[in-house]
């Protein structure tokens, strides 16, 4: 579809690529906006008065701008982070450091370990209960063990809104709506969300939410955190440093109180100058247009797997979206990724940073194809050749 | 068509050399790959600072299995020195396959469970 938008099929034309989940490849106008800072700007944001500095700062702040309007979200809500890993990690010390012990906090097993490990972490740190929600056999199932869960005691619902390895559609407002109705904060991971479909974080009444740039065609190394302006002021900086404070004496230092306090030391400008365009370009084209390619390709994929007998998929009974994962039966998913590689598709093959998942599913690891606004109906059928070959290798009888 | 190099991964794979449990080993280590969920336990009898009997038993991926069995027919008989010089240049030239660091680092798990066992 819009393969002409990527500089590296051009270096790379025969390249199969079914990793957007990972990391997305990045179109030509994020790589100019990148090159634009380097080339035209390359000073530092808001700190000199000098005219290059002030122009820096005021294209960080466009893009500030930029990433509330996508969300929804108000100006003064958005932080720039190093991404989601780091703003997770900024949340839940930031909020949990100043609930009361033994409060409780509650989580999927699904969880991707950015989300499930900062909590496990921040949790013990301030002696607070963290529950893993098990994964049960139904959606139905899961969201009422969820809300199960949810008790005046409770202070943190923190979920991903989109696994990374299957996908739940589990009711968001319902369990939002619950949690609210108890005063519970939920803080959300969209990192695989906002590639695909919108939010708008005031109508789905979440209080924070953090994300990478490079899932959605942006650079690495920069990612933004919304944070509801009511609860900014609770939350304490995790990092702290240049840039973040109102004033410092040797006895005491007052640190901004509003978003900013998020953003010490020098920010990834280049980054962030990336993360602007690789916003307009999501935009350029359209989730209405991304959901339709995106269910196209997914319904190619369904019917081909449907007709091979040695694909097992999780969960076993597979509808439309954006990733898909599954082993070659008797095959172990690095193997068959390694055959895969010489045909130039690439997949994912591992745990995918859910161990706890993966055990629930009693599997050590599994392929995982996911899908971007580059890829064609022509890669699906790459794929199925190559799942073909795999099988044939490892499975037929004089192999 | 497979490659030469593969078919030996994939022999090695379906039949290894050497694979079960030694009854009198004197030295043994289980590591294991958190991101693939791989795993290989080696079991050695080492007498007068030489390999004499060497076994591994294990589960995963074909290259993780496949090399762990290429090299149990190298190290019997070997001085722990001699093979405390085994690095993973002399995996890559076992397996004869081009091998990325994650691959390598499937490829290298018996050797590094062997120099954990010894250590």
């Amino acid at each position: 579809m819009l393969k002409k938008d990527f500089p590296i099929f051009e270096k790379h034309p025969d390249l199969i690529y079914l990793d957007s989940a990972a990391t997305t490849l990045k179109p030509q106008s994020v790589i100019d906006a990148i090159n634009d800072y380097y080339i035209n700007y390359s000073s530092n944001s808001h700190r000199g008065i000098y005219d290059l500095a002030e122009k820096t700062t005021e294209k960080v702040e466009e893009v500030r701008i930029k990433i509330a309007d996508f969300l929804g979200a108000k100006t003064e809500e958005i932080a720039f982070t190093p991404g989601a890993t780091s703003g997770l990690n900024m949340l839940y010390y930031g909020y949990l450091k100043n609930v009361p012990k033994n409060s409780r906090v509650v989580v999927l097993e699904s969880e991707h370990n950015s989300n499930l490990l900062p909590l496990m972490k921040w949790c013990k740190e301030f002696s607070l209960k963290l529950e893993i929600v098990k994964l049960e056999n139904s959606v139905e199932e899961i969201e009422e063990n969820l809300i199960a869960f949810l008790d005046n005691q409770t202070v943190l619902l923190a979920l991903n809104f989109d696994s990374n390895v299957m996908p739940l559609n589990l009711n968001f407002d319902r369990i939002i709506q619950v949690a609210r109705g108890l005063n519970i904060k939920v803080f959300l991971d969209a990192c695989q969300t906002l590639a695909h479909k919108q939010i708008d974080v005031k109508k789905l009444k979440i209080d924070a939410l953090a994300f990478s740039a490079h899932k959605l065609y942006g650079p690495t190394g920069i990612g933004a955190l919304y944070i509801d302006e009511e609860l900014i002021p609770y939350l304490d900086p995790l990092l702290v440093g240049g840039g973040i404070v109102e004033d410092v004496s040797s006895e005491e230092v007052k640190y901004y109180t509003g978003i900013k306090k998020f953003e010490s030391g020098t920010l990834n400008v280049a980054g962030v100058f990336g993360f602007g365009a690789c916003i307009d370009y999501l935009l350029e084209i359209g989730y209405k247009s991304i959901k339709k390619h995106e269910n196209s390709l997914a319904k190619k994929l369904i019917s081909e797997f449907e007709k091979l007998e040695f694909i097992e998929t999780y969960p076993k009974f597979i509808k439309e979206n954006s990733l898909f994962s599954f082993n070659v039966k008797d095959v172990h998913p690095h193997d068959a990724a390694m055959i895969l590689n010489e045909d130039v598709v690439c997949v994912r093959a591992s745990q995918h940073c859910t161990h706890l998942l993966h055990e629930r599913l009693k599997i050590n690891a599994s392929l995982r194809v996911s899908f971007g606004v580059y890829n064609t109906k022509s890669d699906i059928d790459s794929l199925i050749n190559s799942l073909k070959k795999v099988n044939k290798y490892f499975n037929s009888i004089d192999g | 068509m497979v490659n030469p190099a593969m078919q030996n991964v994939l022999d090695h794979f379906k039949d290894p050399e050497n694979y079960g449990v030694l009854e009198d080993y004197t030295h043994s280590y289980e590591l294991k790959n958190l991101s693939c969920g791989d795993k290989v336990q080696v079991y050695l009898l080492v007498e007068d600072n030489i390999i004499k009997k060497f076994s591994f038993t294990g589960e995963g991926c074909a290259i993780s299995q496949a090399s762990a069995s290429m090299l149990s027919e190298e190290i019997i008989g070997l001085t722990l020195d001699s093979f405390l010089k085994i690095d993973s240049n002399f995996i890559k030239n076992l397996v004869k396959m081009d091998l990325g660091p994650s691959r390598l680092k499937c490829a290298t798990m018996c050797l590094e469970a062997t120099r954990k066992a010894i250590n």
